[in-house]
């Protein structure tokens, strides 16, 4: 199977969508964002319960960086409400077609019951993608231009 | 209270399989086996509790002429197997069956280790030198200029002395002796069983087949004394059919003196096997013909503490100190993921078909077209250059630049990141705006007075316009660089790669 079978063969559940963190409704700022920063995430996904509400990115967090009073608001009112999301039974392929076309840098993934089961980032996809091409991607030399240009030996 | 009964007392017979021999009439081999068999039953020790563990070789049949335990492994790894067995089963006596073949040449590599390490194993090297199950060809043992069947003129190879080899691997027991001198080899094996940690006893072994007589200057009941050096702790040198020549020490070499006339056993060179260093051992294992006799015994016998009680002890402590561990916790430490039966993963071999091989009725290399196209796409990332990539021009800033300001550039046109440049516009850092985050979080600093010099990461990896893009997706998968500088010849950035304008490249090879 090729790159392009590979990737619409692949459900967008099957890749590491754990790249962000979960808050709850009415959380404030300041806790969202103590909570992205203790684990190195870069987005959080507001919920209702079960429901999203909303989500709320780094991209936030620089845009609200000159308010004095920005951490002390509920998260309601600073994040971005219904987000677009994606199914995780989505392929790759659609998935990376969805990442290109959009701007958005996070795509909450949803299973059949409309929950949360993560986010979708590109990075998780270019991983994904460099583990299923070892050869192509991470047995390359520390310097593009040091290796043996022709082959030596028989 | 249960009764306890001694052992029953074995004898040979308890350690003669059922099993038919099958080497050579005449073979060295046989009396190797029949001195084995014949000290087992003095060790003392039950035969459940013993193992022998072979390679591949003629001498690698002999686990199936001991009735103990015994593995018939691979070539040249009978010490991994060893090493394994006697950590896991430290009340094991454990024995490494070889010949020179399976253990210097194949297994050289783990015959060095397994020396080093100190594992407690008894290593037993037959030498005949020759390769005798392939049917006589050189082997790393075979004298220079030894015609075989695969050196029709001689081999030009300097061949290994094997005693040498084990010193110089640090063995912390090295003896050596002969199949034929009996009462000697079962003397080197009782020893070599009793000593704690690896023993390394290499055995002259006749091949009569192959390379008969190979060893016949120290076996032959008339020339032996005269040509051998039986070794013997606290003892000085002497040797001769008349035991009236001995070895001296003239400055750092040896030499071989006639007693008498003013020579006195008092001059000789006085054996200590347990000696720190090596050096004694390894001058003695140089010793041969034509000019000396061959030592005979115990090179070196020392004490050092074995592998696997080290081992144990680490484990040990590590309870003690940070209590039991948990399996699954130590697997989900690291990177981990599960590979579904029906995800599309690609066993490597059937991945692309890098094979050169040319079947016969090709003898030119033609492209095979199915492949070619299935490789196309990723090949593209090793084909295709940066430079051909739609890559948006960088924002630079200074170091000197306030967080203020570089905020509110990346705002007004959208940016993730900014390079930082010095007075010659080459880079020197790079701006993120994960490295807002954690200000923002502790909202201590003047926005107004923090640089972004003081932020940014210094010095950061960069690739040239004319590299393969492969090389970006290394370094953000391989490495996890979120954004790549491209930069031009003169080290000034010209464009910035981001996870986006991969992905994007990678899209467009989909379409």
């Amino acid at each position: 199977m090729n790159f392009k079978e590979t990737l619409k063969a692949e459900p967008v559940r099957r890749i590491d969508l754990s790249f962000y963190v979960e808050v709850r409704k009415g959380t404030t700022v300041a806790d969202a964002v103590e909570k992205m920063q203790a684990s190195h995430r870069k987005c959080a996904l507001v919920l209702d319960g079960d429901q999203l509400e909303g989500i709320f990115t780094a991209h936030d967090i620089r845009d609200l960086a000159r308010e004095s009073d920005a951490l002390q608001q509920s998260i309601d009112s600073v994040m971005t409400r219904n987000p677009e999301t994606i199914s995780g039974d989505a392929s790759l392929f659609e998935a990376i077609q969805v990442l290109n076309d959009k701007p958005y840098r996070y795509l909450p993934v949803l299973n059949k019951d409309g929950h949360v089961i993560g986010t979708l980032t590109h990075f998780a996809v270019l991983k994904h993608i460099s583990d299923h091409f070892p050869e192509d991607i991470y047995n390359l030399p520390p310097e593009p231009n040091r290796f043996a240009q022709s082959r030596d030996g028989a | 209270m249960t009764e306890v009964t001694a052992a029953p007392q074995l004898t040979r017979k308890d350690f003669v399989s059922d099993q038919e021999v099958r080497w050579c009439p005449g073979c060295g081999d046989y009396a190797i086996l029949a001195q084995m068999q014949r000290i087992m039953p003095e060790l003392g020790i039950p035969k459940e509790k013993i193992v022998f563990v072979s390679g591949i070789g003629c001498s690698s049949r002999f686990p199936y002429y001991m009735d103990t335990y015994g593995i018939h492994s691979i070539h040249g790894r009978a010490p991994t197997l060893a090493t394994g067995l006697k950590v896991a089963n430290p009340d094991l006596a454990v024995w490494v069956i070889t010949g020179d073949g399976d253990g210097l040449s194949i297994g050289g590599n783990h015959m060095l280790h397994v020396l080093r390490r100190n594992v407690d194993l008894n290593i037993v090297l037959f030498n005949n030198r020759i390769y005798g199950l392939t049917k006589g060809q050189y082997s790393p043992t075979s004298k220079p200029g030894h015609v075989t069947k695969s050196s029709p003129m001689g081999s030009v190879e300097q061949s290994f002395n094997p005693i040498s080899v084990a010193i110089g691997a640090e063995a912390t027991f090295v003896a050596r002796s002969a199949d034929r001198n009996t009462k000697h080899l079962a003397d080197i094996l009782t020893k070599a069983a009793a000593h704690k940690g690896t023993s390394f006893v290499e055995i002259y072994q006749n091949c009569n087949i192959y390379n008969d007589g190979e060893w016949l200057h120290v076996t032959e009941a008339d020339v032996k004394d005269d040509n051998t050096l039986i070794l013997e702790d606290g003892e000085p040198m002497i040797f001769g059919k008349d035991r009236d020549r001995g070895i001296r020490l003239n400055g750092l070499y040896p030499e071989v003196v006639q007693l008498g006339n003013g020579t006195t056993e008092k001059d000789l060179l006085v054996h200590d096997e347990q000696a720190e260093g090596p050096e004694l051992a390894y001058l003695l294992s140089r010793l041969g013909p034509p000019e000396f006799p061959v030592p005979l015994g115990v090179f070196r016998s020392i004490e050092r503490p074995t592998y696997e009680a080290q081992l144990a002890d680490q484990g040990r402590r590590a309870r003690e100190e940070r209590g039991d561990g948990d399996l699954a916790t130590l697997f989900h430490a690291t990177d981990t993921w599960i590979v579904p039966e029906d995800s599309g993963w690609i066993p490597p071999e059937q991945r692309r078909d890098v094979s050169t091989e040319v079947s016969p009725s090709t003898p030119d290399y033609t492209p095979d077209i199915h492949h070619e196209v299935e490789q196309s796409e990723l090949q593209a990332l090793m084909e295709k250059r940066i430079a051909t990539l739609d890559l948006p021009e960088p924002a630079c800033v200074k170091a000197e630049t306030t967080l203020a300001e570089a905020i509110e550039l990346m705002q007004d046109r959208n940016l993730g990141c900014l390079l930082v440049t010095d007075d010659s516009d080459r880079i020197e850092g790079i701006f993120a705006q994960g490295d807002i985050f954690s200000q923002v979080a502790r909202r201590e600093m003047d926005m107004d007075t923090t640089t972004v010099g003081s932020l940014m990461t210094s010095d950061p990896t960069t690739l040239s316009r004319s590299a393969p893009i492969g090389h970006v997706l290394h370094m953000m998968a391989g490495h996890g660089f979120r954004h790549i500088p491209i930069v031009n010849g003169d080290g000034k950035p010209v464009a910035l790669a981001s996870f986006k304008s991969i992905l994007g490249f990678l899209g467009d090879l989909l379409k």
